[in-house]
């Protein structure tokens, strides 16, 4: 067809008008401090930030270790919901239950669950000798990171579990045919046929759960704040505090601009992978 | 009599399958819908009863939270104006997405990779920067707290995903089947229309659920840039929660319940009739 | 063929689009009457004006009307600040509290010195903790809903164990150890120990109970950071001491005001030094397993400081003008209304903090809420935030760095003079550069 790119089109008014303007704006003042151009030096100011390097780590940490989880459980989760003949709607419906509350309430929901005097999770443990208010899951530094993984884990998990099943739902029957018909197991099946076909949407459900997880701010800070003792403290978070309590607006801008370099990092590997799979 | 042959047999070992599948099944059950469960029996008990250790179980059901809920007007206008912003984006979305993810699946045409490259670049950066910006911008134009921001917004915030998921579906989907069409004597967008858009239904579904949720759902934007015109079910929500008596548990889990209604209600349905409506037009039996 | 088709779908979408945001547009902002002020307010304190009855009886009588628009907690003062820095003039009256008012956010905000000068509040000398507000002989805002600290004690527990009314530190600590000892299931003390300003807040009675301060000097040009001397670190180590002795439930670090309205309400703490506001949730009936067992009384202060009632940092809210707004005059009116005293005691009456001691001498408050006295008192002896300062430029900063430090004491991750040190150097550092 003539001009295909006309249905591509719309999309990108939408994005540029939107999106593309603020951000620029946003790296042109990372440059300045209130109107006087600096060049680099809230670069240089960051990079010497202890509490840079610090939050950089605790969001790496969070980052790949929910996706991870993520992953794993959606797609075991997927897999599972593919076997079920009846009730499909019902199981998918339920699947994605998570994913509807919103993340602040799921926030306070995790906290209250996991409240180490009043929380059901610390009564569940009573069960297996930890009495009430042993275990402290916001109140230590330990902990607290882990919880908070968990939590937005479970959020998440139904966005890879939804992508993941419709993709499973809608792979081609042959292929599997022709492996039955070779006597191949399920195992086999499983690594040669589905993972290659579905690879995809594996890494559309990757690539964006990575984005959205190394800026995830929301549930965390309903939960814990960055604490206790900063092992929530996300670089995310720190870009907010500057940005909103400290009215550091260059400076916060750079911030931004540091994100978006480490988001490239993160996802140009895996969107060069995808575009290696979409040529074969 | 169970010899070694029943132990060895496929049949038990089916069994054996089949039974941990079940039991898998049953803990994600769990995992997935406690959390929920214990939001709605919250919903339900004292201030006293939801603190209390050990919990409580059993207790007599008190609709107190939902009637609060229910008298404040503010909170019952923010469904709707969550519901218009979430459905139009919705519409927005998967019109575009299923439109722009189909050309990138099956045609090639001028800056197409670095298109698609600059529609997730532009996701990449934290969109928390913008808001001064887009503050300034709204007021400037007197968009803020309207609809049609929150509608902007959200719909700048899915496409990019939404535009990549649909690629990726399209590509699931053999080109063979349009042009089988085309043979057929069918133009490019009627088997467009007929014959792939109803092979992608589950992708179509999935991006709609998205992008539904993620505009009922989202926050931070909602928080920044609505008002008394066009404020959302979850800041209204947090707003009548956090009280200086105490955040209002109850009367959050009920707000919660009902925040989360909505959203089931319009997956189950799009489930339902999207992907009967399509079948009804496809050539494909 | 091919390219009609799409062109014309192109041109539907557009079409359907363009109608679509014009139908929409057509929806515009109403705007306020002449004599209608804007008040950008939190929730509850909607509540304590008996949800608009009181500025519909002001308008009743001034002919002001009030459009209230209420803005939930968290990230209200994020919103806020955005607000005033981008010379918003959409509110003509803010509320906000001076726990975490940033000094920097001064030039969008009014003086009400001149205001004042033309038509001055009603019965002025009434009003308790206006220090709070005010920047050097700048006053910024008019107090409407204050608290101090006080003690919350069950008085049940007390005569169980012939245990008194702590008067210092030491004997409150006594009792907490006492009661933690045997009574099961109970602790004798609490502390808010979360990573934000809350935990700074409790710090600051036990430090201004052992007579410490923050700076030694009123005037910032001339001052000198006095938080880390004997009395400070005194302080520090008290306040450490509470948890290493285990006289604090489990959580202490994500303990927050919530936290203790529910430890109290489910009697799972004897004493408890908080907001005086919290009275009334922590003996509702309704709410609380031990309403009725519960008594109040002064803070303690630390021994040998010569002091008769215990020092919390006096927290309230108060009542803003923005620079950009465009009804100074009507908003100031406002202001007068609400803030004068017959309109306290109506506020005191559903829940609200009240800033004048003639409300707490009134008899209707004395019925309403038990401990009238004590809350006057203590609120007579309090101080502000950053004593003997009410606001710095760079709060955020500071109390954002500062908490880190004494979290880290408080959780036994570090010697508290290590602590405090550090903490002094951080004020230093931002405020005085």
């Amino acid at each position: 067809m003539k001009r295909p790119w006309l249905l591509v089109l719309p999309s990108f008014i939408l994005l540029v008008i939107v999106l593309l303007g603020p951000e620029l704006h946003g790296v042109y003042i990372s440059f300045f401090r209130d109107k006087e151009f600096v060049g680099l030096r809230n670069y240089q100011n960051l990079l010497k930030e202890a509490d840079f390097y610090f939050t950089l780590w605790n969001s790496f940490l969070f980052t790949f270790l929910s996706v991870g989880l993520e992953l794993v459980l959606g797609f075991g989760i997927a897999l599972l919901l593919d076997r079920k003949t009846r009730g499909k709607r019902i199981t998918r419906s339920l699947a994605i239950v998570p994913f509807i509350v919103t993340p602040v309430i799921g926030g306070f929901a995790w906290k209250m669950m996991l409240d180490t005097n009043y929380g059901i999770l610390n009564y569940f443990l009573t069960f297996f000798g930890f009495p009430m208010g042993t275990i402290e899951w916001l109140s230590s530094p330990n902990l607290a990171m882990l919880a908070v993984i968990v939590a937005d884990a479970w959020v998440n998990t139904p966005f890879v579990t939804l992508i993941l099943l419709a993709g499973l739902q809608a792979l081609p029957q042959s292929p599997y045919e022709a492996a039955k018909v070779d006597g191949a197991s399920y195992w086999f099946t499983f690594k040669r046929i589905t993972i290659p076909l579905l690879m995809p949407a594996i890494l559309v459900a990757v690539i964006f759960r990575l984005v959205f997880a190394f800026r995830e701010f929301t549930t965390i800070w309903v939960m814990t704040q960055g604490g206790p003792l900063n092992s929530t403290y996300v670089l995310a978070m720190y870009l907010y505090k500057n940005m909103f309590l400290f009215f550091k607006d260059n400076y916060s801008a750079a911030i931004g601009v540091i994100m978006l370099i480490l988001t490239f990092l993160i996802s140009v590997p895996l969107m060069v992978k995808m575009y290696a799979e979409i040529k074969s | 009599m169970m010899g070694r042959d029943f132990y060895m047999s496929s049949k038990f070992k089916k069994r054996c399958i089949s039974w941990t599948l079940n039991i898998l099944f049953v803990l994600v059950f769990i995992w997935v819908l406690f959390p929920i469960f214990w939001i709605v029996m919250t919903s339900l008990k004292t201030r006293i009863e939801t603190f209390s250790v050990p919990p409580v179980w059993v207790f007599m059901l008190t609709l107190e939270h939902y009637k609060v809920l229910f008298t404040i007007s503010s909170f019952l206008k923010s469904f709707a104006n969550s519901a218009i912003i979430a459905l139009l984006s919705t519409a927005v979305i998967v019109f575009f997405s299923a439109l722009a993810g189909y050309a990138y699946s099956r045609f090639d045409f001028p800056l197409k990779k670095s298109s698609a490259f600059f529609l997730l670049a532009v996701r990449m950066f934290p969109p928390v920067v913008i808001v001064p910006s887009m503050f300034g911008i709204s007021k400037w134009l007197n968009i803020y707290d309207h609809h049609f921001l929150m509608i902007l917004l959200y719909s700048s915030f899915t496409i990019s995903f939404s535009v990549w998921m649909m690629k990726a579906f399209f590509d699931e989907v053999s080109i063979e089947m349009e042009e089988a069409a085309m043979v057929d004597g069918y133009t490019r967008m009627k088997a467009f229309r007929r014959v792939v858009l109803p092979l992608v239904a589950p992708g179509l579904v999935a991006t709609s659920i998205f992008t539904f949720i993620l505009s009922w759902n989202e926050f931070f934007f909602a928080f920044m840039f609505t008002s008394e015109r066009a404020k959302t079910a979850p800041v209204e929500l947090v707003a009548i929660v956090l009280k200086e008596t105490g955040v209002e548990w109850g009367i959050m889990s009920a707000g919660a319940s009902l925040v989360m209604l909505p959203a089931l209600i319009f997956s189950w349905f799009i489930q339902k009739h999207l992907v009967k409506g399509l079948a009804v037009g496809s050539i494909k039996g | 063929m091919g390219k009609g088709v799409t062109r014309r779908e192109f041109l539907k979408i557009a079409g359907a689009g363009t109608a679509a945001v014009a139908g929409l547009s057509a929806y515009p902002q109403k705007a306020l009457a002449q004599n209608e002020v804007s008040w950008l307010m939190h929730p509850v304190h909607f509540a304590q004006m008996g949800k608009g009855e009181l500025l519909e009886k002001m308008a009743a009588e001034t002919g002001i009307k009030v459009k209230a628009v209420q803005m939930p907690f968290p990230q209200y003062r994020e919103k806020l600040a955005i607000l005033l820095r981008q010379g918003s003039s959409d509110f003509d009256i803010v509320g906000f509290s001076n726990s975490w008012w940033d000094g920097s956010l001064n030039e969008y905000l009014e003086p009400l010195n001149g205001l004042m000068q033309k038509k001055p509040l009603v019965n002025p000398a009434d009003i308790l903790s206006m220090d709070g507000f005010k920047v050097g002989d700048q006053i910024f805002a008019v107090p409407y809903r204050i608290g101090p600290m006080i003690l919350h004690y069950r008085k049940d527990i007390y005569k169980k164990y012939g245990l008194k009314v702590p008067k210092t530190m030491e004997e409150y600590r006594e009792n907490a150890r006492f009661i933690t000892k045997k009574e099961t299931g109970v602790f004798g003390a609490f502390v808010m120990g979360e990573q934000t300003f809350f935990s700074l807040w409790d710090f600051n009675t036990y430090l201004f109970s052992y007579g410490g301060a923050y700076f030694d000097n009123p005037d910032l040009k001339k001052a000198k950071v006095i938080l880390n001397n004997q009395k400070g670190l005194d302080a520090l180590k008290f306040w450490s001491s509470l948890r290493e002795e285990n006289l604090l439930p489990p959580g202490v670090l994500s303990a927050t005001w919530d936290t203790f309205i529910t430890n109290m309400q489910q009697g799972k703490i004897a004493q408890g030094i908080n907001w005086s506001v919290y009275i009334g949730p922590v003996n509702d009936p309704s709410k609380s397993k031990v309403a009725g067992f519960l008594d109040w009384a002064l803070p303690p202060y630390a021994e040998g400081t010569g002091l008769s009632c215990g020092i919390s940092a006096s927290s309230g809210w108060g009542l803003y003008i923005p620079k950009a707004s465009k009804k100074k005059e009507l908003a100031w009116e406002t202001i007068r209304y609400i803030t004068n005293p017959q309109s306290d005691i109506y506020m005191a009456l559903k829940g609200g903090g009240p800033f004048r001691g003639s409300t707490f001498s009134s008899p209707e408050y004395k019925k309403f809420t038990p401990a009238t006295d004590v809350i006057k008192t203590a609120l007579e002896n309090s101080a502000p935030m950053w004593r003997p300062v009410g606001t710095i430029r760079n709060a955020s900063e500071v109390v954002d760095k500062v908490v880190i430090e004494i979290t880290s004491a408080l959780a036994g991750k570090k010697p508290p003079k290590d602590a405090i040190d550090k903490a002094a150097e951080i004020v230093k550092n931002v405020v005085l550069g």
